[in-house]
């Protein structure tokens, strides 16, 4: 558990580099809005009154202790951009975030596993090379163009009027009921969650394929064949069982680059959460933003890899002779 | 040594006798490679500049391809040989870059392929030129990635101890960060320019290949030859490159197809944000950015660019699977 | 003049870039389209043609129904006085009318001059160094608490308070020396120094009340995000990220009153979800790309539910803007004025403008207001001419003397790198366009769009050889700002224009207080902007915006609409 802190560090520290030493200071964004009236501009002075204001005329390694020892006080500072806490901003969109990426996750297990071991049964089959190029073919489509394809056809317009176009819940949505507030939200999320989840079937599916071919020829398998118990029994009740077990492990791996996908898919959909905040603090250079969706999704997703090592440790039996 | 060197060109005839078998992955890399092959021929294929040019009583072999003093300030914007010269021209005579704003958004037809876009330029050329841009992102990103995750796992594996911890904590550091937000953040940061997306992108990619050579030497590490090798008193750095890298590649290679797939898809992402390669380059992404504008009444932007993208990279990844087939023992029927 | 790109997110900044270069409705209306499209020319010459508007209803005005219009990205404050602050705070708070916040004065929509609002009249003294207001005693915060001098005075202490976070806003008050109460309802301004701007300078600081910024850190108060103003509405309902509503103040003090109940800003960040959600007419205004109002306005899922009104006014409360290419004249090669005019003279902006643009722009010559008396007509664009302009660089000692292709002189070849913000379609199709006329001509450009920030700071360190923005300008502006050489190296003159005249008349203009004389200076010194070419000019752009049928006397005024005076016939409400 130790190991965390060194990561954080390291994690902490790459960001604050990257974001620090990037030109575009956002001094200069805010002062550049007007020139002033009158004919006076952008006066030196008014610069080092904003730059003092932000804490901004000390070096940078004193810069990035004070951050770090605010940090452990889970104090990430206030946004550059609103002076609003980072952490309030981030508390704001990331259930939203949550909702989308969980959702996501789920249906990617629900629809990849059954595939996969569709494909493993059927190894070489029409059917599994037929799944195997389906789900290529979905990996390879870019989210952003099927996310602009599936808003043109069905969010009204010209063709089909299915689906909401934008954020996630109707404007009378708080007068609703739970179920319907529920349903609401459901149709509002239901493009951004097939655009965001589509592309991560084919790698989930691939890899419980080539689990279950691996179990399947190991002998518990072949001993259970050699019992008489039938082919569906040994897939689901043994085989299967176990060859599930290193996919938990993907569960922390994946949550990154579903929040790196969020970027896109949320500002299509103008949805309110974390993906969008991230890109419009990259874009206002609204430092202690960045360095604490960066920082704080680098934990979720330390905490994501832990939690999958213990629950591997959990049902696996075999780690603990190891 | 000799034994294993030997060994291994067995080895890949073997892979590759399995690879054949599998007629949609051969499939995917003749694709790739036809893709490879318009990259490399692009002048040839789209373009205003001739082939063969014979113009005020002299002739030029190749002026699309090699810079002529007569030519160089000579425009061939709209250009049409006189009675007097002589011009054989690529198959598409329009230059990826030229616009016709009097011509934009217009659809396919006999003159444009594939349609014209916004500023009138011709799609099909772009897209031909763009075919060397994309392909060049993808793979040179990923060898940036192999490169710097060979050099990371190759320490790692070899060295074990207080080398490989550091290492894998630099890994869990890096897997940690979500891909796409560093990457916006390096590339917003830095200038917008094709060799920063490589770099941006290859930075991201590399702890799969570490850990996957990570893996292979710590096999190998105690493994007979490799033992003998150090007996000889032959240099850590010839023993990890010369004796086990070589048997580390298999994995790599299929790491790495897979990783140029995804480095296409991240450039187009890019693009589409506006961060693509700056203009007036071609890229598959940055005609499909295109579409953002124009989505509903220029298909051509949409659909072509599209096309394009989605089939280099489901056959990067056919090709990859069937690697990966071929090459572990365990799947072989 | 502010900046057009002014705000804080990008979303402004593309929005707003995309505004100032891409106007729409002009000289050339058609395009080869044989649907011409039917417009409103808000211009300042036939502000009354309506087509697609509805028939006039029956009766009087009457209240009720919402207005629900798209902003691109959220606003982070509403608090106007903070650094924070951008055009979707300007356009929530402001409005022509004030809606949650307002000003001493007003500008008058008909006759653009100053009227009373907070203030019932002012006075300025001989020398034009004191200003006093006298206030209305009925003024009232929407809390009920009456709106007095203390609440000017606090206001602009607040501004001037370097703790807080409001550096750009202070700049403007520079010369302001003291503000004196002289009783509840009288305030004194007293300035260093006369300025024609002076008078605009006090009247448009938005009121803030005293007795809720008085207590607590003025740059994290939480009014900033529930603000308690003296306008016509109150913010009812924020939904971070998705939806602000403002609604009607049932007891507002002021005469002109608005009819509609609720503004709905609802935050769409996608430009083909904001026109999806405008054909499920689940949207009542939107702001459209010249690309936009040509192929989907005209449609009529659209046209018939829209009235379709093209205006210069960018945004609301100003009168134009234009675009320019701006060429640093510490540049070698940008030096000489004969090489910026046939920089200049190698750009087909009447082409560009009728393509790109649809011809719903027109070309400019200098940087006031075109329909201003400020600006000089009589002035003719410098055609496009490359052969001209290849004379040009000839003279100018700009040969291929080394046979490369590139032209050099002095041994430096004319190679350059050329600036402006990403994100803009319209920008992007000009540079490229650009790009090979000047290949053509032997000059070598870089194209480089950056990202906004890196573009502010790049443009602002002088560290670039040519850079293109767009600038906004108010109905009154001063040049001294862009063209002044004291601003070359601190100020907005980032391209390092100077000249001796220039600076003279844009000097004595600033204390000319009668106007017409002022608008003869300016007149000289646009001659002197067209002879030199510090920039090249671009375009006077037209905002595109679409408003749904049901409301009625939608006018376009020469600083934008005025949404007070909309309403919706009873049986056409929507809302409740």
């Amino acid at each position: 558990m130790l190991l965390i802190i060194p990561t954080f560090i390291g994690i902490s520290l790459i960001t604050f580099i990257i974001v620090q030493m990037a030109p575009g200071s956002p001094i200069f964004l805010k002062l550049h809005k007007a020139g002033g009236a009158g004919g006076s501009a952008v006066t030196q002075e008014a610069i080092e009154q904003t730059k003092k204001l932000y804490g901004l005329d000390k070096p940078l390694p004193v810069r990035y202790v004070l951050w770090l020892g605010k940090l452990v006080t889970l104090d990430f500072g206030d946004s550059y951009k609103d002076h609003r806490p980072v952490l309030e901003k981030i508390g704001e969109t990331l259930p939203i975030t949550i909702q989308l990426n969980l959702t996501a996750l789920f249906l990617i297990y629900l629809i990849a596993i059954p595939l996969g071991v569709y494909s493993a049964t059927h190894q070489h089959s029409l059917g599994d090379t037929l799944v195997t190029l389906v789900l290529f073919i979905l990996y390879s489509l870019p989210s952003f163009w099927v996310a602009m394809l599936l808003m043109y056809f069905l969010c009204g317009g010209a063709h089909l009027n299915l689906f909401p176009a934008a954020g996630v819940s109707s404007y009378d949505a708080d007068s609703l009921g739970w179920a319907a507030w529920l349903w609401d939200r459901v149709w509002h999320l239901i493009l951004p969650v097939g655009c965001l989840s589509y592309a991560g079937f084919a790698g989930l599916s691939r890899y419980t394929r080539a689990g279950l071919i691996e179990t399947i020829r190991q002998d518990y398998v072949r001993t259970a064949r050699a019992y008489g118990f039938s082919e569906r029994t040994i897939i689901y009740r043994y085989a299967l069982r176990n060859s599930l077990i290193p996919i938990i492990t993907l569960l922390g791996a994946l949550i990154p680059s579903l929040i790196g996908g969020s970027v896109i898919i949320e500002s299509i959909f103008s949805i309110p959460g974390m993906g969008k905040l991230a890109f419009e603090a990259i874009l206002s250079r609204d430092y202690p933003l960045i360095m604490g969706i960066l920082s704080i999704t680098a934990m979720l997703t330390l905490v994501g890899l832990i939690l999958s090592d213990i629950l591997y440790a959990m049902v696996d039996p075999r780690i603990k002779f190891s | 040594m000799a034994d294993q060197s030997h060994k291994s060109q067995g080895y890949w005839r073997l892979v590759w006798r399995q690879f054949k078998q599998r007629k949609l992955a051969l499939a995917s890399v003749v694709l790739l490679a036809v893709l490879c092959f318009v990259g490399l021929i692009a002048p040839f294929l789209a373009g205003e500049v001739p082939i063969y040019l014979e113009k005020d009583d002299k002739s030029y072999l190749l002026p699309n391809v090699f810079s002529y003093t007569d030519l160089v300030s000579f425009s061939f914007d709209g250009w049409e040989p006189g009675p007097d010269d002589t011009a054989i021209r690529p198959l598409i005579p329009y230059a990826p870059e030229r616009s016709n704003l009097r011509h934009r958004l217009e659809p396919p037809s006999a003159e444009h392929w594939l349609g014209t876009d916004d500023r009138g330029r011709d799609v099909m050329s772009r897209i031909i030129w763009g075919t060397r841009i994309s392909m060049t992102v993808g793979v040179v990103a990923m060898g940036i990635a192999v490169l710097i995750g060979v050099i990371a796992g190759s320490l790692a594996g070899y060295y074990g101890g207080a080398v490989d911890a550091t290492i894998l904590r630099i890994i869990e550091v890096v897997l940690c960060f979500p891909t796409f937000i560093l990457i916006l953040s390096l590339i917003a940061f830095l200038d917008p320019s094709i060799y920063n997306i490589m770099i941006a992108i290859g930075l991201t990619r590399w702890p799969d290949v570490a850990r996957l050579v990570r893996g292979e030497f710590l096999k190998l590490r105690s493994a007979d030859f490799t033992t003998a090798a150090r007996a000889t008193g032959l240099s850590d750095m010839r023993v990890m490159f010369r004796h086990l890298l070589p048997n580390a590649l298999a994995p790599v290679l299929v790491a790495a197809t897979f990783g140029v797939a995804g480095a296409i898809l991240t450039e187009s992402a890019l693009s589409f944000l506006g961060f693509g390669v700056p203009p007036p380059t071609a890229s598959w992404g940055e005609i499909l950015k295109q579409s953002k504008e124009n989505v509903e009444f220029a298909y051509w932007l949409v659909i072509f660019p599209g096309i394009a993208i989605f089939m280099t990279v489901t056959a990067f990844n056919l090709a990859g699977e069937g690697l990966r087939d071929a090459m572990d023992p365990r799947l072989r029927q | 003049m502010r900046t057009v790109t002014s705000s804080l997110t990008l979303w402004t900044t593309l929005c707003l870039a995309a505004l100032a270069l891409n106007g729409c409705g002009g000289p050339t209306e058609t395009s080869g389209n044989s649907e011409a499209p039917k417009t409103i020319d808000g211009g300042t010459d036939a502000p009354d043609q309506q087509d697609g508007a509805p028939e006039v209803a029956e009766g009087g005005p009457v209240e009720g129904d919402w207005i629900v219009i798209r902003l691109n990205a959220e606003p982070s404050t509403l608090n106007p006085h903070l650094e924070a602050a951008g055009a979707y705070t300007q356009r929530i708070i402001g409005g022509n009318g004030g809606n949650i916040f307002e000003t001493l004065l007003t500008m008058d929509n008909e006759t653009l001059e100053f009227a009373p609002l907070i203030a019932e009249r002012w006075e300025a003294s001989e020398d034009h160094l004191s200003y006093t207001f006298y206030l209305r005693k009925d003024v009232t915060f929407s809390d009920g608490v009456p709106l007095t001098a203390h609440d000017v005075l606090f206001t602009y202490e607040a501004i001037q308070n370097p703790a807080n976070d409001c550096a750009d806003r202070r700049s403007y008050l520079t010369d302001v020396e003291s503000a004196e109460v002289l009783d509840d309802h009288t305030i004194q301004f007293k300035v260093s120094k006369p300025y024609f701007l002076n008078l605009q300078v006090l009247g448009s600081i938005e009121i803030l009340p005293r007795h809720i910024y008085g207590e607590g850190e003025f740059n994290t108060h939480p009014a900033n995000r529930a603000p308690v103003g003296s306008g016509t509405y109150t913010v009812k309902q924020w939904d971070t990220g998705q939806r602000i509503i403002i609604s009607k103040r049932a007891d507002y003090w002021g005469e002109k009153k608005p009819w509609v109940n609720e503004i709905h800003y609802k935050i769409i960040t996608d430009d083909n979800a904001a026109v999806q959600l405008l054909r499920r007419q689940e949207l009542d205004e939107l702001r459209m790309s010249s690309e936009q109002w040509v192929r989907q306005a005209t449609k009529p899922e659209i046209a018939d539910h829209y009235q379709r009104i093209t205006l210069y006014s960018p945004v609301d409360g100003y009168a134009g803007s234009f675009g320019w290419i701006g060429w640093n004249a510490q540049r070698p090669y940008f030096s000489d004025k004969r090489v910026r005019r046939a920089m200049t003279m190698l750009l087909d902006r009447d082409t560009i403008g009728e393509t790109i643009y649809h011809g719903l722009v027109r070309v400019v010559t200098g940087s006031m207001f075109p329909d201003s008396p400020s600006y000089d007509q009589s002035i003719e664009p410098w055609p496009f001419d490359p052969e001209g302009a290849y004379k040009l660089l000839d003279e100018a000692g700009w040969v291929d003397s080394d046979q490369d292709g590139i032209r050099d002189k002095d041994g430096v070849p004319f190679r350059f790198q050329w600036i402006f913000p990403s994100g803009s379609p319209e920008y992007e199709q000009l540079a490229t366009v650009f790009k090979e006329e000047l290949d053509k001509a032997g000059v070598d450009v870089t194209l480089r769009p950056l990202e906004w920030a890196t573009f502010l700071e790049s443009v602002t360190k002088r560290s670039f050889d040519a850079c293109s923005m767009a600038w906004v300008s108010p109905y009154l502006s001063d040049p001294y700002q862009i063209w002044h050489s004291s601003q070359t190296e601190k100020g907005s003159n980032y391209v390092s224009f100077i000249n001796e005249e220039a600076d003279q008349l844009i000097v004595d203009a600033r204390t000319e207080f009668d106007k017409e004389k002022r608008d003869a200076m300016y007149r000289r010194f646009h001659a002197i902007l067209h002879e030199e070419q510090p920039y090249t000019f671009l375009y006077n752009s037209k905002r595109k915006v679409v408003i749904s049928n049901r409301f009625q006397n939608v006018t376009p005024y020469t600083l934008g609409f005025d949404m007070r005076e909309w309403w919706v016939p009873v049986a056409e409400q929507r809302y409740k």
